[in-house]
């Protein structure tokens, strides 16, 4: 029946997230951006490390211990929906810093979906520890971005080991993962049936960092060059098996990871968006006597409340398109919309914001300036908007 | 979080979308331009029982929920707005005979609509009526009676056939607060320009009433005004969502034709959804189209709750028309010029919507 309301779990996890956002993040939010790094102070805190361990599958980590109702615990990755309330969150904490908190990151669902027993174990056990670890998805390459099967990045078998060659980029957390799940092709004639992901660990022979890429935002996520030049990995690394299986093909397993992230990348946008809506409301009511005249006060109410509604019907699309991948359904289209709404719908509202916060004077204009600049990358993130909205139209008349 | 519809929402549902498919989606063009098809469409309406969404047979029995009628007022502008047209007209008459606490009201509203099965008889006029104070005889009584005198209801609007019997509807008469519901017979009526919209040059089936006069008015204000006043506003609060669901259902109606037209039409040794500039747009329409509609879809489940925010409301308003208006223009420009010919429905679409967005 429809119900588009949050249920009271839901709703003391959004409460959790939300003091974690305002009160953990956003207080580290503008050092972070200046330094382009994790302040250490942050990636340490007790916090941080819970939800880092989170991460890791419930059996191995209990979950998410409460923060603020400590009798709970919340597996995080059990729904899309409850990713998505933690990104839209964290998103209007510091979509920034949520981004480059320690943890698996992009990687999780795809080494819950494909890893063996022995492979999760291995590989989300770094998680438990006390001191934060980072992991990364690699697979955008420089001529390789939204036409991925276009990658050229091999995977060469010897004996009973893979030689990886090639150069990934636009690699979030890539400078400081533990691990990082490269896709490369076992064969480069069979496009997107011979692509595979393979788990190459940091300090691996051949396997190194190339430039952490200068960014406009997001600049603390570090997004970066990573460079194989005969990067020798013992044959246990590779995901889901070697021979082309319909259900578990590697590349098959990356793109259901976009179906999971897109809504959750939407709800992020949308967290960005509220967080302008919530500086630019904090301005006209605190300044409110000091400038401007009333008309013009009125006109901003006004357009404050338009900005809820646009934003609304965005976090509503990211909704349902979680919703049909928690019910088992394909939201394959869906999520692209999500996405290209929330992107766009975030990105005019930051940039409306701070040209309301500059033409009435109100403060916080510099921490607009920074969601100007961060919420940008969600045009391109998980999929250029031209390019999802294409993958959109293919499917229309079918 | 669930966007699921419950049983009655399906089969409501359903059951418009059928009817549309059916009955006026294949005879659009009859519809726009031949009265007697309009009439033949009513009856079919009322012996397929949808008009049933707004009962009138009972004083206990309730409207179906305002979720509901949103639904069915969406589907049903998909085959034709003015006919959904219609059917909202019923269904708002219905709901101020329900709020309405005067007996006497509630059941002279009811009964003329149940007398109507099959025709558009009853058109609901929204609030922007002003009439002079002096001419109600008696403001303590639950209905008051309007003397047959210059009644300036200037700029009253009505969304209605131009075989409309009775108005009834909510709004404000001058000196006196708050809102009355009204009863207004329409050859009690001088309506001073029964025109058609510009954007609807010569479609005989829905017309802008400017009501210019009236003689023997019934107006009704109730005792417990703040309450009344309060049901008034979920009243207003309902045909703005109603009025979306139109335009939202005539866009949904556009970007469908827009789709399969794409994919037939052959440009450059291919379909023309095939070119980027094209499916790009046709996306874009989808991605606008789902959320409003979600939109949509909260407000009204909001709405049947107690009532959204009147700002939240007029800023979600301004959304859905802009949309809806956005989309119908794109279709005509996915067509290219056959888009401007009558030959196809997308020119008829963009006049609707115009419309729609000139009442809200």
């Amino acid at each position: 029946m429809l119900e588009l309301r949050l249920d009271p779990l839901e709703s003391l996890l959004q409460e959790e997230f939300r003091y974690f956002g305002r009160e953990i993040l956003r207080p580290f939010a503008a050092e972070a951006d200046r330094l382009a790094d994790m302040p250490a102070d942050l990636s340490h805190k007790s916090e941080v490390i819970s939800f880092m361990r989170a991460h890791a599958p419930e059996e191995m980590s209990s979950g998410w211990p409460g923060l603020l109702y400590k009798d709970k615990s919340y597996d995080l990755s059990s729904s899309v929906k409850l990713r998505m309330i933690i990104g839209e969150e964290l998103g209007c904490g510091d979509a920034a810093l949520y981004l480059a908190l320690p943890g698996p990151g992009l990687a999780e669902p795809i080494l819950k979906q494909l890893g063996s027993p022995e492979q999760i174990k291995r590989l989300f056990g770094v998680f438990l520890e006390s001191v934060p670890r980072w992991a990364a998805f690699a697979m955008t390459e420089p001529n390789a971005g939204s036409d991925v099967t276009a990658m050229t990045t091999t995977a060469r078998r010897e004996n009973k080991s893979y030689v990886i060659n090639g150069r990934k980029w636009f690699i979030g957390n890539g400078s400081r993962a533990d691990w990082v799940v490269v896709f490369a092709t076992i064969n480069s004639n069979r496009g997107p049936f011979g692509i595979r992901p393979f788990i190459v660990t940091r300090g691996t022979p051949g396997f190194r960092i190339g430039r952490i890429l200068p960014s406009m935002g997001l600049r603390v996520l570090q997004i970066s060059e990573l460079i194989f030049e005969d990067c020798r990995i013992a044959e246990d690394n590779l995901l889901g098996g070697y021979e082309f299986e319909a259900k578990r093909s590697g590349f098959r397993a990356g793109l259901q990871v976009f179906n999971v992230m897109r809504p959750v990348v939407g709800a992020l946008a949308v967290g960005i968006a509220r967080a302008a809506i919530d500086y630019l409301d904090d301005g006209v009511k605190t300044d409110r006597a000091s400038h401007c005249q009333a008309r013009s006060w009125r006109e901003m109410d006004r357009e404050i409340e338009v900005m809820k509604t646009r934003l609304q019907a965005a976090r509503l699309l990211c909704w349902k398109a979680a919703w049909l991948y928690d019910n088992g359904r394909d939201n394959t289209r869906e999520a692209s919309a999500a996405k290209v709404l929330a992107s766009r719908t975030a990105i005019n509202i930051c940039s409306r914001a701070l040209d309301l916060a500059r033409r009435a004077n109100i403060s916080n204009q510099l921490t607009l300036e920074k969601l100007c600049r961060d919420v940008r990358a969600f045009d391109f993130l998980e999929g250029t908007e031209d390019v999802l909205k294409l993958s959109i139209a293919k499917t229309l008349t079918r | 979080v669930d966007f699921s519809l419950n049983e009655h929402q399906s089969v409501w549902k359903g059951k418009a979308s059928r009817f549309a498919d059916e009955e006026l989606r294949p005879s659009w063009r009859d519809l726009e331009l031949n009265r007697g098809a309009m009439t033949a469409v009513y009856k079919k309406a009322g012996a397929s029982g949808l008009i049933d969404i707004c009962p009138t047979d009972g004083k206990d029995k309730e409207c179906s929920d305002i979720l509901t009628m949103a639904l069915v007022t969406e589907e049903l502008s998909k085959g034709d707005c003015g006919f959904a047209a219609m059917l909202v007209n019923r269904y708002l008459s219905s709901r101020v005979a329900q709020i309405s606490t005067s007996h006497e009201f509630r059941n002279e509203v009811l009964e003329r609509i149940a007398n109507s099965p099959d025709g558009p008889e009853i058109a609901f006029l929204w609030p922007r009526m002003a009439a002079s104070s002096s001419v109600i005889e008696d403001t303590t009584a639950e209905t008051a009676r309007l003397k047959e005198a210059d009644m300036p209801l200037d700029d009253s609007l009505s969304y209605a056939h131009s075989s409309v019997e009775y108005f009834v509807g909510c709004g404000r008469v001058s000196h006196l607060p708050g809102f009355h519901l009204v009863l207004v017979e329409r050859d009690k009526v001088k309506i001073l320009k029964e025109h058609l919209d510009p954007f609807s040059p010569d479609s005989p089936r829905v017309y802008r009433l400017h009501l210019g006069g009236a003689r023997d008015l019934k107006v009704f204000r109730p005792k417990n005004c703040d309450r009344h006043d309060k049901l008034i506003d979920n009243l207003i609060a309902e045909r703005m969502i109603l009025f979306s669901a139109m335009a939202l259902g005539v866009a949904g109606a556009a970007f469908e034709y827009a789709v399969a037209y794409s994919g037939e039409r052959i440009t450059f040794g291919r379909p023309i959804i095939q070119h980027q500039a094209i499916g790009l747009r046709l996306a874009d329409m989808y991605i606008d189209l789902t959320a409003a509609r979600l939109l949509l879809w909260e407000a009204s489940s909001k709405q049947a709750e107690g009532g959204a925010e009147a700002s939240q409301m007029h800023a979600a308003l301004d959304y859905w028309h802009k949309v809806a208006l956005d989309i119908a223009s794109d279709v005509m420009r996915v067509l290219g010029g056959r888009g401007y010919l009558r030959d196809h429905p997308a020119e008829k679409w963009v006049r609707e919507i115009q419309f729609l967005r000139s009442l809200r």
